[in-house]
């Protein structure tokens, strides 16, 4: 859908409509006089020139997703405005990044030819090469590599930095997860944002895990719980400020006074990590009133199952019943269905669960012999030490405030938690976020409008992955998969620096990233760059000379995203897929991404894996069952260039039902796995029961080392960056101008810091230097910088140079907050 | 009769700097120039300014009191396009005009740079004098086609996008806010949106005492 707008009498929307019949008259012809300008002022007419609107989709890793107009004169793309969706405005969206679009396709900073390193690496010498040397020196490295140590060696590492369907570096069925699958290339996992996410899985099952935004308006509180959403969310902010307007209640619980602390009712500053301290201390106070909802706790969650003295349940096999029945699991396996045994208090005795009238929370006898506790006895006794006193020296939060908080939770009406990342990027971020779950289980505050998660929208998912990838070649031949996932840690901190992988040889030659920025996004910088330093043979595809890029051997340009046809379809907080038309030709000798991975796929000699045509990808892309259900087919998305998806509840969970094997939500694991293998020691009994929790890393204030180095550092999300996207765009550096360290005042007095001071902070890993900016909104020794700047924007070092990257024993998780630096004024 | 204003929700603006930066954009204004600025307050002083990076601040969005009892606003800050313009009768060369639907703009032509409306002007930093040889962020134009000129020497300020107005389309602040703040119309029309935005709400005019009946309306 490509319009003209040129006539000044119509809103947009009617003159979409209008447009036919207005073309039909030549109103619309390349340049007319603006008719109103004359009436108005007597002055001759002025030439309008032609301005096309194109569709765009903005696709970098924000979570919004916004539906864009591309604003095209004389073939320059010269304005962004949001794009309004005719079935209702509440997902009309755009920001200072949308709007300075403009400045990203003209930017300094732009790749204009592919290049060869020529000088050391990360020093940004390069001599310009063209496209056919660039991908014939590719091929050849390659097929030697897959020859002389087989194509495992080649590491593709699928980052997020443009969602787009075809070009995209997302794993999500692009046309790079294709190739690293024809190819048999290794994988690297980022390993970001895992543990939120998957206390959810473990806990709830499958999701999807929160209501849709149409509900929020519903809850009577909003608990926005560890995150600061009008900078890292900012398009759901609408949706708290509606529903606080309406006369819901906004409660923000944050390490800091941001932007929606100051716009909530209350606000629960609580020392950083500790958040799931705080909500075992508000379940306790609940069991102490006697106010947890025991109806929802018996009828929806596992909390009456039985578990014996050695951790496992008790099952109908340990009274003697043989499993009869099977069902299917997870992977797709015959297994023999072995019933939970409860206690049902009806009958005063040992049933399968599914016959229970009236299961038991607590008190079962042995029963035949086999002594017992239930879920809820456990979760009972591992809050025990939570007191009011222990909970508010562990948080900081006041006993009356915690007091407060589980008053709200279980006697105040329906509240909504939006949970995000904050409680995410620390060490013990899955115990934090399963405590947090357990409140709210606790509370019965799951599987009702008005109550549940808010955490965004569910939306058409991530497409039919497998066919795209596992679609055969022209000629019948199957890709041979993933040759290898490796954890990023593993493969930054062993695989590499060994050439071993859990003791076997595991050579790495080659490592290739697209469309992201590992060097300035993965925690421990200094390690990332001593890896990209071991590497023999490195290929960063992207816009900008951004960090990674100055590492690269080979550097393909891509160009920018409104210079090619794309089509969005994973996102999270916005239920549209959206259809970016190719609003200019690419600028330089950039070419789109998914054009990029084509050509290797042919050089590589795998050409005949990709003989089809983009439209006839995406729409294996879109053959989920609710794709196919629904008739949604890349034509149907182009009659408008988007189409809402309605494919998941507006209440997730509705009614109590939850994603798991028994439809109740989980308190407890009898076996729980870790979810990576680095040979890692483990305790796994801090697995098992939902309201285990234990302090952060570094991030822990009782923690020896905070003598040394005193302060946390939150590294903050920025308002005007996708990560380190938009870098290189001017306008934005009015409005965040350079890295700064949020201080508390009286931390700064004992420092001697003032306004502007230009200071280090450092730990054994490394440091950063900064100016200071003193903000009454920080707590005392925790600080707030910026993450998203580049190296070269610091004055010295680089703040991803102070962070670790070491995982929790159990998840995958880059933990960017647990940080302890030390901070001097030079 | 037409009387173009603006209210501006207080309670909704959530400092996303969205609406500073569509304007810059649109506008093709260069590095120096800003019409539309968001200070982070520390205080509910609604009649001082507060701070902002784009006025030389270190950082926005910092806060006021003393933690946890904090104080932080936002204040989106341009040309208030008063009914009685301080710096319409200053001007020395009738570059300074208010159009009959209430828009107060400087026609560059006129301008001769002395900055007689900017003295006059009870309303800090909405109005620039352009430097001798402006700068821009990018090497190509942007914006819309009949953005303002940006002639060296002459005083630019806020025009709430009169090109745009006069062609049915919104000011670029307007087009879309993230928080839902903002709301703009015919002042004159109870039936506009920003009327109805103005309607039964606890409205603040920016330095009312000085008598310029301001167009943009702060809601509390």
């Amino acid at each position: 859908m490509t319009q003209a707008k040129t006539e000044p009498k119509f809103s947009r929307r009617s003159f979409i409509k209008g447009a036919a019949a207005l073309t039909a008259t030549g109103a619309l012809a390349g340049c007319s006089p603006a008719a109103e300008t004359l009436a108005e002022t007597g002055e001759a007419p002025v030439e309008v020139p032609e301005t096309k609107i194109f569709a765009g989709a903005c696709r970098a890793q924000c979570g919004q997703g916004c539906y864009l107009n591309v604003h095209v004169r004389d073939g320059r793309v010269v304005r962004t405005t949001a794009g309004h969706f005719d079935d209702g405005s509440e997902f009309d969206r755009i920001c200072p990044k949308g709007l300075s679009q403009p400045a990203r396709v003209y930017s300094a900073e732009r790749l204009q030819y592919p290049m060869r390193r020529v000088g050391e690496r990360g020093k940004g010498e390069f001599e310009r090469i063209t496209w056919d040397e660039a991908i014939a020196e590719i091929a050849e490295k390659w097929k030697g590599y897959t020859a002389e140590f087989g194509p495992t060696s080649i590491a593709f590492f699928l980052g997020s930095g443009n969602t787009a369907t075809l070009g995209g570096g997302a794993p999500e069925g692009s046309l790079m997860a294709r190739l690293l699958n024809v190819m048999g290339a290794s994988r690297v996992l980022p390993d970001r944002d895992i543990a939120t996410p998957m206390a959810w899985a473990y806990m709830f099952g499958a999701g999807p895990y929160a209501n849709r935004c149409s509900d929020s308006i519903n809850a009577k509180h909003h608990v926005i719980w560890g995150g600061d959403i009008a900078v890292s969310d900012k398009q759901r902010a609408h949706f708290f400020l509606e529903a606080r307007d309406a006369g819901a209640e906004l409660v923000v619980i944050d390490i800091a006074y941001r932007t929606m602390a100051s716009k909530a009712d209350w606000f629960i500053p609580v020392h950083p990590a500790t958040d799931g301290a705080l909500a075992l201390g508000a379940i306790h106070e609940i069991f102490e009133q006697g106010w947890e909802a025991t109806d929802f706790l018996r009828d929806h969650t596992e909390a009456s199952l039985l578990i014996k003295e050695d951790g496992a349940f008790l099952r109908m096999s340990d009274l003697g019943v043989e499993p009869t029945e099977t069902t299917t699991n997870a992977q797709g396996k015959e297994v023999p269905v072995d019933p939970y045994v409860v206690w049902d208090e009806e009958t005063s005795s040992a049933v399968p669960l599914a016959q229970a009238k009236k299961p038991a929370l607590g008190g079962v006898p042995a029963i035949e012999g086999i002594a017992v506790r239930t879920e809820m006895e456990l979760i009972r006794e591992a809050v025990e030490p939570w007191t009011l006193e222990r909970t508010s020296e562990v948080t900081g939060v006041s006993a009356e405030d915690i007091k407060h908080l589980a008053h709200l939770y279980t006697q105040e009406g329906d509240v909504q938690t939006d949970m995000k990342f904050g409680l995410n990027h620390y060490n013990n971020g899955m115990y934090s976020s399963k405590c947090v779950n357990s409140l709210l289980l606790v509370s019965g505050q799951m599987g009702r409008s008005g109550s549940g998660l808010f955490t965004g929208e569910p939306n058409f998912g991530e497409g039919n992955v497998q066919a795209c990838i596992t679609m055969p070649s022209a000629s019948g031949e199957v890709p041979q998969g993933v040759g290898a996932i490796l954890n990023w840690t593993d493969f930054c901190n062993n695989i590499v620096p060994t050439g071993k992988k859990l003791g076997e040889d595991f050579p790495i030659k080659s490592f290739y990233a697209s469309c992201t920025n590992v060097v300035s996004n993965q925690t421990d910088q200094n390690k990332t760059l001593a890896l990209m330093n071991q590497i023999e043979f490195i290929v960063i595809q992207d816009m900008t000379m951004n960090d990674t890029a100055l590492y690269a051997d080979i550097l393909l340009p891509a160009c920018h995203w409104f210079e090619t046809a794309d089509l969005r379809v994973r996102y999270y907080t916005n239920p549209y897929l959206l259809w970016n038309e190719k609003a200019v030709e690419p600028l330089y000798e950039s070419k789109p991404d998914a054009e990029i991975y084509r050509m290797i796929a042919e050089a590589m000699g795998y050409g005949d894996f990709f003989q089809f045509t983009d439209d006839e990808y995406l729409n294996v892309v879109l053959s989920t069952p609710y794709g196919k259900e629904n008739g949604i087919t890349i034509d149907k998305i182009r009659e408008k260039n988007y189409l809402r998806c309605a494919n998941d509840p507006t209440i997730a969970f509705e009614g109590g039902i939850f994603g798991t094997a028994t439809g109740r939500a989980m308190f407890y694991r009898e076996a729980p796995m870790p979810d990576y293998n680095m040979g890692q020691e483990m305790d796994l009994e801090k697995e098992k029961l939902a309201v285990f929790w234990e302090p952060a890393r570094e991030a822990d204030l009782a923690n020896p080392l905070r003598e040394k180095f005193p302060f946390t550092i939150c590294c903050e999300h920025m308002r005007t960056r996708a990560h380190t996207q938009w870098y290189d765009v001017g306008y934005l550096k009015e409005f965040e101008a350079q890295p700064v360290c949020r201080i508390n005042p009286e931390d700064a007095a004992e420092l001697g810091i003032a306004e502007g001071d230009t200071i280090r902070l450092y730990n054994d890993r490394g440091s950063v230097t900064m100016l200071a900016t003193i903000n009454p909104g920080q707590q005392r020794k925790a600080v707030h910088c910026p993450r998203s700047f580049l190296t070269r924007e610091h004055i010295d070092g680089d703040l991803a140079r102070t962070t670790f990257n070491d995982y929790n024993q159990a998840c995958r998780n880059q933990s960017y907050f647990d940080c302890a630096v030390a901070i001097e004024k030079l | 009769m037409t009387r173009y204003g603006m209210a501006i929700d207080l309670r909704r603006c959530i400092g996303c700097q969205a609406c500073a930066a569509a304007c810059k954009v649109a506008n093709n204004l260069p590095k120096e120039l800003k019409y539309n600025v968001v200070y982070t307050k520390s205080d509910d002083d609604w009649d001082t300014l507060g701070t902002a990076v784009a006025r030389g601040a270190l950082a926005n969005d910092n806060a006021g009191g003393t933690f946890p009892n904090c104080t932080m606003n936002f204040l989106p800050m341009q040309c208030q396009h008063c009914a009685e313009p301080a710096c319409l009768e200053v001007c020395p060369t009738g570059a300074t005009q208010k159009r009959e639907d209430g828009i107060v703009f400087v026609d560059s032509e006129l301008c001769i740079g002395c900055e007689s409306c900017a003295k006059a002007c009870p309303y800090e930093g909405v109005r620039s004098l352009i430097s001798d040889n402006p700068e821009y962020y990018l090497e190509v134009e942007v914006g819309e086609f009949d953005a303002p000129p940006h002639t060296a020497g002459t005083v630019e300020k806020c025009t709430f996008c009169k090109n745009l107005i006069d062609r049915g389309d919104v000011p670029a602040c307007m087009q879309l806010c993230p928080g839902r703040a903002r709301y703009w119309g015919d002042l004159d029309d109870p039936a506009s949106e920003v009327s109805k935005a103005i309607e039964g709400r606890d409205c603040h005019l920016i330095l009312e005492a000085a008598g310029t009946s301001p167009s943009v309306y702060y809601l509390k």
